[in-house]
């Protein structure tokens, strides 16, 4: 465990979580107009605008505006939701487990097929193998999510009949047992699954075949095989493991925006997640609850870059023993 | 280091294969087949969701999907379109228009079992009433109520209204606007937290009971059959109203059957047509789109003074083919506008066809004095325009909304620029959102009124009463967004409110469109229509509201059966 490393990370992100943060406190407040003019009309008595504003603090001077905001911040705190007449947290948290089951899975499905063919396009470079899965890579990469997602809607769904087109679990089904439902769940969770993973599999196809290239490279590969190693054996105890570590900065990044959604994907199948919701949000200027996700998703991405700090820890002994 | 790898490797693709594999098993099921054993619940694809329950507070129109729970005095028949009623069992006018007393059905139960009576009615109109002052007391049918003058309590079962005028559509505003809450709910609360309540809960007298806890961020609204129902129950168990996001994924769920009734749009109306278990119908409720003439005399507007004289907005409607717009821009499913009471709503409408004739037009600008011409640049074109003796030119702005909803004020804008430079007037297309507009029509904003024209439209309903009072002077600063003010025009609208005489008042409706043909501050283009679309194969009895509007009504819920086999 190195001590120094950690702590400096912890450091780091702390940092730029109050940058955040700040930037977050000073975009509110540079727009026109204050907060409260929303929802105080004009020709209100000044005496219940005055009241208005105390409410929400706005009568204090600056600078403890400032320290009251980063402290309601980090309670988790971030004001009530215009729309849904709620607080933005409990709106969010409603919709966020949606978001991270089709995320996560989507996610999965993308990581393993995307070292899987990555890899196997790096081992036969230049070869029609090679060929063939970039130019398959490139071309899912290049197609939109929600091109994609009709497309899968009218050919699984519609032709086929074989999954739901749309939601997540069938409309009008309740009191039924846990098994029923995560089964339902599941059902409705094949296509936009697919649709999303593949939306992100072509980039890490990429990153991992021209990571692996580079490694392959290096001399300590030509001494592997040197010394007589096959070559499966030098792709999965020298090469792969090198070649991973832009990987994880990538998909680190990649799950940390997961809180934000797949805005294109959820609403193609009206999947009830955080990037519907933040549609709605813009659309009805609901500015606490975009300021709120906006602070989440970086608090999550600032998050999964610190574990893939950690990780790095474990897999680069550099990191492990300096 | 390695077993760390190959476990990552191994989890993902376990994890992606339970995820992505438990389920392909069963078929592509309904929903209504697997809802319990053979009950009909019929699937309503919406593409807005509403966000309360309550009616004090209810400004969306998609919030009245949510509140089916509840009924209003009266209703208008989607057939004949005469009042009938539903908690009124009665009412009588007084001779002279400013007493009605409305008699209420007895033993009407809510929901819950409480008695309904005319407690319940004098509650949910007393508190609007009660606070027309209160500038924190934000009813949303405030407007509708504002021609009572008080409301009294005669007998358990009887109330009456007094109004500060007669009011010739009182049965249609408020009676028919106005839902009925159950007081020993609402009544228990504090005003300020009635406001915000959003009712997760509903207890209403209708025939539909919600099912479960209403919730904004759901994605379908469930209502079941309420069986103890006073009067004419719906055949079917249930009405189902599905959230889309996406109007393509509605489009193919209606085809794959999973919802029973939706609203297509023009090309996915064309490519249903041939689907023999579909039937696609032209919706024609009352819609008017308009080009509006800032008319405003305010120093802040930045008018074009061109568009101060007569002729020159009257030759903008002679020089538009609107009948075209009908044809290109909406396929053929609206009617061309004369005057600002669409054509749907039957006799209101002021009769006449709308002349197009450019010939006319260029006449009417060469009258008015436009009869020489200078080049300008229009959005780096060369545009030929006129202009007169003062060296005024005929160059003009017209905003341009950007909503979703606006795709046909574009598409026409094209024609309308194309038709206009043929008399000799330009226009520079500037986009702009709707609530960007809408602030410019704001007295207290700094950019009032700083725009020359704009396309908008209003859905204004049946009776002619909302859509007359978008032009009175006393609406600026209110529904107005061309700010007209002609006194001899809001005379007329004032009096045909209370002509309680049906024949005086379509008179006076009339005479009231002929001021605004005349002085063009509204140039309709179209009464455009939408498409409505069911399902032949999974219900039948579906009414058009006013036979040949929309089949999204009270009165099809409650008739549509499942299709005899």
């Amino acid at each position: 465990m190195n001590f120094r490393y950690f702590t400096k990370k912890i450091f780091q992100s702390i940092i730029t979580i109050l940058i955040v943060l700040t930037i977050s406190f000073i975009l509110f407040r540079v727009m026109p107009g204050d907060p409260t003019s929303m929802f105080v009309k004009s020709g209100v008595d000044p005496e219940v605008a005055a009241q208005i504003k105390a409410n929400y603090g706005l009568n204090l001077p600056i600078y403890q505006q400032y320290f009251v905001y980063i402290k309601n911040a980090m309670m988790g705190d971030f004001g009530t939701s215009f729309s849904f007449k709620k607080p933005v947290m409990e709106v969010i948290w409603n919709r966020l487990p949606n978001t991270l089951l089709l995320a996560l899975c989507a996610q999965a499905l993308a990581i393993a097929f995307g070292i899987i063919f990555g890899t196997v396009a790096a081992a036969h470079r230049g070869k029609k193998i090679d060929v063939g899965l970039l130019s398959i890579a490139l071309l899912i990469y290049a197609i939109p999510a929600f091109w994609f997602g009709m497309v899968l809607i009218v050919i699984f769904g519609v032709k086929l009949g074989w999954a739901p087109l749309f939601g997540m679990m069938t409309p009008g089904l309740r009191n039924v047992s846990t098994f029923t439902y995560i089964k339902d769940v599941a059902h409705h969770l094949i296509i936009p699954t697919i649709t999303l993973g593949l939306a992100i599999f072509g980039s890490y196809v990429m990153i991992m075949r021209s990571s692996l290239l580079d490694v392959f490279t290096e001399d300590y590969i030509n001494t592997a095989r040197a010394k007589g190693f096959s070559r499966k054996y030098i792709i999965r105890k020298h090469a792969l493991p090198n070649a991973m570590l832009p990987m994880v900065t990538v998909i680190a990044t990649s799950i940390g925006f997961i809180v934000a959604g797949a805005i294109q994907t959820e609403t193609v199948f009206t999947w009830p997640g955080v990037g519907t919701l933040l549609l709605k949000a813009l659309t009805a200027r609901d500015y606490p609850l975009l300021q709120g996700s906006f602070l989440i998703t970086s608090f999550a991405v600032v998050a999964a870059n610190f574990i893939a700090d950690i990780i790095y820890m474990y897999i680069d002994p550099r990191i492990r023993y300096e | 280091m390695k077993k760390i790898f190959s476990l990552l490797l191994i989890l993902t693709l376990v994890l992606s294969l339970t995820a992505c594999g438990t389920s392909k098993t069963d078929g592509g099921s309904t929903p209504a087949a697997e809802t319990p054993a053979e009950k009909h619940i019929v699937n309503l694809g919406i593409t807005a969701f509403p966000t309360n329950t309550n009616p004090f507070i209810q400004t969306m129109q998609a919030d009245h999907n949510a509140l089916r729970m509840y009924e209003t005095l009266v209703i208008q028949d989607a057939k004949t379109l005469e009042f009938k009623g539903i908690l009124a069992d009665s009412w009588t006018a007084s001779d002279d228009g400013l007493e009605w007393t409305v008699k209420l059905k007895e033993g009407i139960k809510w929901q819950d079992g409480e008695a309904f009576d005319a407690d319940d009615v004098m509650f949910t109109y007393g508190i609007i009433l009660d606070n027309m002052e209160n500038e924190n007391a934000s009813f949303s049918r405030k407007a509708d109520v504002k021609s009572i003058e008080k409301i009294e309590k005669l007998g358990d079962y009887e109330v009456k209204f007094t109004t500060k005028t007669p009011v010739a559509n009182f049965l249609d505003t408020p009676l028919q606007v106005i839902y009925i809450v159950p007081e020993h709910i609402f009544g228990a609360m504090p005003l300020a937290e009635m406001l915000e309540f959003t009712n997760p809960n509903p207890i209403g007298t209708s025939p539909w009971k919600l099912v479960g806890e209403f919730n904004p961020q759901n994605t379908e609204l469930e209502y079941e059959r309420y069986e103890d129902y006073y009067g004419t129950k719906p055949n079917v168990d249930g009405l189902l109203f599905i959230l889309f996001e996406n109007s393509d994924t509605m489009y193919q769920a209606f085809k794959a059957g999973s919802i029973d009734m939706f609203s297509p749009s023009g090309t996915q109306a064309e490519e249903l047509e041939s689907d023999p278990n579909v039937k696609v119908l032209k919706n024609l409720q009352p819609k008017l789109t308009e080009i509006g003439i800032n008319s405003s005399d305010d120093p802040r507007s930045t008018v074009n003074k061109s568009l101060k004289i007569k002729e020159v907005r009257q030759a903008i409607n002679l020089a538009l083919d609107k009948q075209k717009l009908v044809d290109d821009v909406l396929k053929g499913v609206g009617y061309a506008g004369t005057t600002i009471v669409p054509t749907s709503a039957g006799k209101w409408h002021l009769p006449g066809e709308h002349e197009y004739s450019p010939e006319k037009a260029i006449a009417l600008l060469e009258k008015a004095g436009f009869t020489d011409f200078e080049t300008v640049q229009i959005s780096g074109r060369d545009v030929k325009v006129r202009k007169n003796a003062e060296g005024d030119t005929l160059s003009f702005r017209m905003a341009l909304l950007t909503d979703g909803y606006a795709w046909h004020y574009r598409d026409s804008a094209l024609y309308i620029v194309k038709w206009l430079e043929e008399v000799g007037i330009g226009l520079e297309l500037q986009s702009i959102d709707g609530s960007a507009l809408g602030d410019m029509m704001n007295l207290d904003a700094d950019n009032f009124c700083d725009f020359d024209m704009y396309i908008w439209g209003w859905t204004p309903g049946y009776d002619p009463g909302f859509i007359l009072t978008v032009l009175t002077t006393d609406q600026i600063g209110g529904r107005q967004e061309v700010m007209y003010s002609n006194p001899k025009y809001d005379a007329l609208v004032d009096l045909q409110i209370t002509q309680v005489n049906e024949a005086e008042r379509l008179e006076t409706v009339h005479e009231a469109q002929k001021i605004i043909l005349e002085d063009a501050p509204y140039i309709p283009l179209y009464y455009q229509g939408y498409y409505d679309a069911y399902r032949t194969d999974k219900y039948e009895g579906f009414i058009q509201f006013a036979g040949d509007g929309t089949i999204f009504n009270n009165e099809t819920y409650i008739n549509i059966k499942p299709v005899s086999k």
